[in-house]
């Protein structure tokens, strides 16, 4: 993969850099601040970026801020958001529009090394990477819209796993479950949320917007 | 120059005349005042009237010290603004409690009397000056007045048979009048306009204790903003620094641990890698709360978006409204968000409720952020019970705010904490 990485901690900038290009992936850039990412996105169209939240110059969201104008001038490239604390008003701005090619971790995500470059390459590859943290406040009490509301705890465990990007196979495997159950609880989900049978995946889709545009 | 041609000299002049104007007006108002509150007074209208009559004497102060301020150049500071309560009740006791509007009311009084000694003497003085000055020309239309021996005299008698009349009465007048005009009157108009001055300064400017206060609270406002701009600097410390180390090291760990993972290495020395990255993350996830909870990096956006994250994590369906224009202070915004966060934890925790309401809006013409948090719980709390609620009201007295609360028993609990916008 074709990576940029806009980090303000010079440390990390560094790290993720070796840590990437030492499993054969190409960093283009890595910068400390959003400006000159998106300006060097202009010349090098990565395939994805990775871009901290919290960087100079006002140390609040700058990483959406530049998410959503990358998403708007380049959808065809995946944006990656680090950040330190989890944020429902950042989330529901960054997955409010076209929320394929998304992602938004926690930085501590990084540690666990396999499943980080998984995000990358499902981010790149147009998927949507939520961070379970994420799906957990967007599923809080207070945002539940009310189809959500009627999900049994398994439906929401189903449906929080398919937020976060899952294969039916990961989320059997996540919940111990056979693929027939799996199956059974997503149908039940379609149909508390009212999702007509119209092609597999793009209810699936849909589902896991419902809830996002409700937080 | 001789005073009488002095600017400051007309200028006090002047202020005479225009006291002489106001102060009627003054004065029927100030006995308006005592004779309405004083026969209302039982009568919870005649209480709120005397309020609103002693806070707008407030007026009366602000037109004195303009007028002493632009003739006297007697600069009068003006008094610390009202600070009025929420509701009626809090209406009447912070009108009756107006210092500045009693004292407005007594300057009133006051200078109705000093006012009329003041400009008539100083009026008297410069007329009989001027009288005096001219008297050589108008005397030729005096009446002709007939003395004791039968003789006429054109002129002012002064004592039996004396008329002063021809020209050394002319001259002596003439002294007379310059010895009024230009050295009895300037320094008696200037004296008494002084006087005048000081009355308002004494009447209509802070007193001492409020001056006092005043200090202490710039002090004080400084220090909370300071703590808070401190606490913030920590924080950021604690991201950019430790934060962002710990992250290296659990990510560098991890990476060992993935490029060893199918290598042909001890088990223990896997394990020992995985403990050692578990730990990191421990470190992580600890130092988060920690730094959330000295101040969340995420109130720098905006105490709605910290909120709207709050709300989000909280135990209970929670419905926000927010309807704040504009951003308030950091150190106000901080004080919002703890708060808000200790009353739904509170709220979560002890009111066997099902729904908390969160509103945050403006209260007395913007002057006021109130924030309430109501729940349909079982009520009785107890304010003095717990060092939560009274952190919380100490938290709030230290910007002049206050936490009120409603919670009988049976509910439901709202608990309302008023911070001033300045």
């Amino acid at each position: 993969m074709r990576i940029s990485i806009a980090e303000d901690s010079a440390l990390l900038r560094a790290g993720l850099t070796e840590l990437l290009t030492g499993r054969g992936h190409q960093v283009l850039t890595a910068v400390d601040n959003a400006d000159d990412l998106l300006a060097s996105v202009e010349m090098q169209a990565p395939d994805v970026v990775i871009m901290d939240n919290r960087m100079p110059p006002t140390h609040t969201n700058e990483g959406i801020q530049a998410a959503l104008v990358l998403r708007r001038t380049h959808p065809d490239v995946g944006v990656l958001v680090l950040s330190q604390y989890v944020e429902t008003r950042y989330a529901s701005a960054l997955f409010g529009g076209t929320p394929s090619g998304t992602g938004y971790l926690l930085k501590d995500r990084v540690a666990d090394v396999a499943t980080f470059i998984q995000a990358l390459v499902r981010i790149a590859a147009g998927e949507t990477v939520l961070d379970p943290e994420v799906v957990r406040q967007l599923m809080s009490v207070s945002n539940r819209p009310a189809g959500l509301q009627r999900l049994t705890p398994r439906e929401q465990s189903v449906i929080e796993l398919m937020a976060q990007g899952r294969t039916n196979a990961g989320i059997c495997a996540e919940l111990f479950l056979s693929a027939g159950a799996v199956e059974k609880n997503i149908t039940a989900i379609f149909s508390k949320l009212g999702l007509e049978p119209s092609g597999g995946d793009h209810r699936r889709v849909l589902a896991v917007l419902k809830y996002l545009e409700h937080a | 120059m001789p005073a009488f041609f002095k600017r400051t000299t007309w200028r006090a002049f002047a202020y005479h005349w225009a006291m002489l104007l106001l102060v009627p007006f003054g004065f029927t108002y100030a006995i308006l005042t005592i004779s309405l509150g004083a026969s209302l007074l039982v009568t919870i209208v005649g209480l709120s009237v005397a309020a609103a009559m002693v806070m707008g004497a407030r007026s009366w102060g602000r037109l004195q010290r303009a007028l002493a301020g632009s003739l006297l150049e007697q600069h009068v500071e003006a008094p610390p603004r009202l600070v009025r309560r929420p509701g009626f009740m809090g209406f009447i006791r912070s009108g009756l409690g107006d210092a500045s509007g009693w004292r407005a009311l007594a300057h009133m009084l006051v200078s109705f009397a000093t006012t009329l000694v003041a400009s008539l003497l100083s009026i008297t003085f410069l007329v009989t000056g001027l009288g005096c000055l001219t008297y050589w020309y108008w005397v030729q239309w005096l009446p002709l007045q007939q003395a004791t021996d039968g003789s006429w005299h054109r002129g002012t008698s002064i004592g039996s048979n004396i008329y002063a009349e021809g020209p050394t009465w002319n001259l002596v007048y003439v002294a007379v009048g310059l010895l009024f005009t230009f050295l009895l009157w300037p320094a008696i108009n200037n004296g008494l306009a002084r006087l005048q001055g000081m009355l308002a300064a004494g009447l209509l400017g802070p007193t001492e204790a409020q001056l006092r206060v005043k200090s202490v609270e710039e002090r004080r406002k400084h220090t909370v903003q300071d703590a808070d701009a401190r606490l913030a600097q920590i924080e950021r410390d604690l991201h950019d620094g430790t934060q962002a180390q710990l992250v290296a090291i659990a990510m560098k760990l991890g990476d060992a641990r993935d490029r060893l993972a199918d290598k042909d290495i001890e088990e223990n020395i896997k394990s020992l890698l995985t403990s050692a990255q578990g730990t990191a993350s421990d470190a992580l996830s600890d130092l988060r709360s920690l730094a959330s909870g000295i101040r969340p990096a995420v109130i720098n956006d905006g105490l709605d978006t910290a909120l709207e994250s709050l709300v989000a994590a909280a135990p209970m369906p929670v419905s926000l409204t927010y309807s704040l224009a504009s951003r308030p202070g950091p150190a106000i915004e901080a004080i919002a968000y703890f708060c808000a966060a200790e009353l739904l934890n509170n709220a979560a925790k002890h009111s066997s409720g099902t729904r908390i309401t969160l509103k945050v809006a403006t209260a007395n013409h913007g002057k006021l952020l109130v924030l309430s948090v109501l729940d349909d719980g079982i009520g009785g709390v107890d304010p003095t019970a717990g060092s939560g609620i009274t952190g919380l009201k100490a938290r709030a007295a230290n910007v002049d705010g206050t936490l009120d609360i409603s919670s009988p028993r049976g509910g439901p609990t709202e608990i309302t904490l008023s911070l001033p916008l300045s």
